[in-house]
């Protein structure tokens, strides 16, 4: 019989591997506990992050209310109070027929326009291209404005999902109004059994993407895009323009 | 009193313990959640074979026959609790471990029928050692799964895991020299009889342990 075979080396032998197992599989564990526990912090983490994206978000749409009372307030009484105590001086001091009408017609119009801004006029009978065209058309004025339309199937979007892309749209055009200097705006809408895309450009001054803060306009996109459970992609180079993609899957149709 | 026979007083126990879990189990058994159940049903075929085993070396003075049953038993059973603790889309399926179930009972039978025409000294079994083996890397491989798919774990479920991680490691080293363990006329193998026991018995406490505080807290 050789050494090796005797009971006592295969007994100790034996041990030997029980021992080194023990430790081995007690490391293992060890180890795995602490990967488990680096994975719940970092979903911790997450979360933290999440939510306090999300209230910023909430926080971006009260300012944005806000900020919009300010101007339908500011346009109530800068332009159809004056308008309306213009008429009612010169109907005071001179009463000119022809001039009356023009101011009562001014004032039809600014309170129009005012109603247009609060609620889209019938919405439930239009579809998204429509509303676009009609949104766009005032401003055709100042940009040159392209609009294409690839719609495949009868449109069926609900009037929630009208209106948010529709804000999306008039909170874009008034950024580009006020920021972004251009002179050409595309508009490509495409609608196919499974997907709505917009997609819009602009040529104007663009800005660095690597800044992070995101103006008040920015974040109202994207509470309006979480709401409507739809995806937003933007791109933006300093002397060559901005373009936006917004889609939505069919089940938020 | 020899060595031997205080082993054999310590061996009872086992069922001692064992029917104190299984008496545990069946008062909560309502409150358990799945795999709690299914280790109520461990324990429960633990005893029977524990039981069976005395029977069998009281009666024919040999129960050897019984580990490559208790090996399949085990991978049974622990398969269904992996299955039960698998999520959809983690790479533990039905199909595979219907596979692994089906190819261990064909070797554990063709086995049984070996041990059975053999003669006590020409004893070898590995199917235990193979069941013990597969039940080793499913618990890796739920371990695995989980850090793969950044998916946490409950405390409960991570120490139960490791724990039959860790026995059956330990088992697997004892039940692979088996023979040594069954032929040796040294005295030695009595040292690793009591080590089985103690791991086992810790083993049993352990999953005792685990239905207790599942069954206290579901209440």
């Amino acid at each position: 019989m050789e050494k090796w075979e005797n009971s006592g080396m295969i007994a100790q032998g034996i041990w030997i591997i029980l021992i080194f197992v023990f430790i081995l599989v007690f490391s293992i564990l060890l180890l795995v506990r602490e990967n488990f526990q680096r994975i719940s912090r970092a979903k911790l983490e997450e979360e933290k992050i999440q939510l306090e994206h999300q209230q910023k978000l909430l926080e971006t749409n009260i300012v944005v209310q806000e900020q919009e009372r300010i101007r339908i307030a500011a346009d109530i009484h800068d332009i159809l109070i004056g308008k309306l105590t213009v008429l009612k001086i010169k109907n005071e001091i001179a009463y000119d027929q022809k001039e009356i009408d023009e101011l009562v017609k001014d004032c039809v119009g600014v309170a129009r326009r005012i109603s247009h801004d609060l609620s889209l006029p019938l919405i439930e009978y239009k579809d998204l291209p429509e509303l676009i065209a009609e949104l766009v058309a005032p401003w055709r004025t100042i940009f040159k404005i392209n609009f294409k339309r690839d719609i495949r199937i009868q449109p069926t979007l609900s009037e929630n999902v009208k209106i948010q892309l529709t804000r999306i749209l008039q909170e874009l055009i008034t950024n580009m109004v006020k920021h972004a200097e251009a002179t050409t705006i595309s508009i490509h809408l495409r609608h196919t059994e499974k997907w709505l895309f917009l997609r819009i450009e602009d040529n104007g001054k663009g800005f660095e993407m690597s800044s992070n803060s995101k103006g008040l306009g920015l974040k109202n996109i994207e509470f309006r895009m979480n709401y409507i459970k739809g995806f937003y992609k933007l791109k933006s180079k300093v002397g060559i323009g901005t373009s936006y993609i917004f889609s939505l899957n069919k089940t938020e149709f | 009193m020899s060595y031997s026979h205080l082993i054999e007083y310590c061996t009872l126990l086992s069922p001692i313990i064992l029917i104190a879990g299984v008496s545990i189990g069946v008062y909560y058994f309502k409150k358990l959640d799945i795999i709690r159940k299914i280790l109520v049903l461990y324990l429960f075929t633990m005893l029977s074979i524990d039981i069976l085993s005395r029977v069998a070396a009281a009666i024919y003075n040999n129960n050897l026959v019984l580990i490559p049953i208790l090996g399949f038993l085990e991978l049974f059973i622990f398969s269904a609790l992996y299955y039960a603790l698998a999520g959809k889309e983690e790479r533990i399926k039905k199909n595979s471990l219907l596979i692994i179930n089906f190819a261990t009972l064909i070797f554990t039978i063709w086995e049984i029928t070996k041990v059975f025409n053999a003669p006590v000294e020409q004893f070898q079994s590995y199917s235990k050692a193979i069941a013990t083996l597969i039940i080793v890397l499913f618990s890796i491989t739920f371990f695995l799964e989980k850090i793969r798919l950044r998916k946490d774990i409950s405390p409960a479920l991570f120490s139960l895991n490791s724990g039959i991680l860790l026995f059956y490691s330990l088992e697997l080293i004892i039940f692979l020299p088996i023979d040594f363990l069954i032929h040796d006329n040294s005295g030695l193998k009595f040292y690793f009889w009591l080590a089985n026991l103690i791991f086992i018995l810790l083993f049993y406490l352990f999953l005792i342990s685990s239905i207790w505080k599942n069954g206290k807290t579901q209440e």
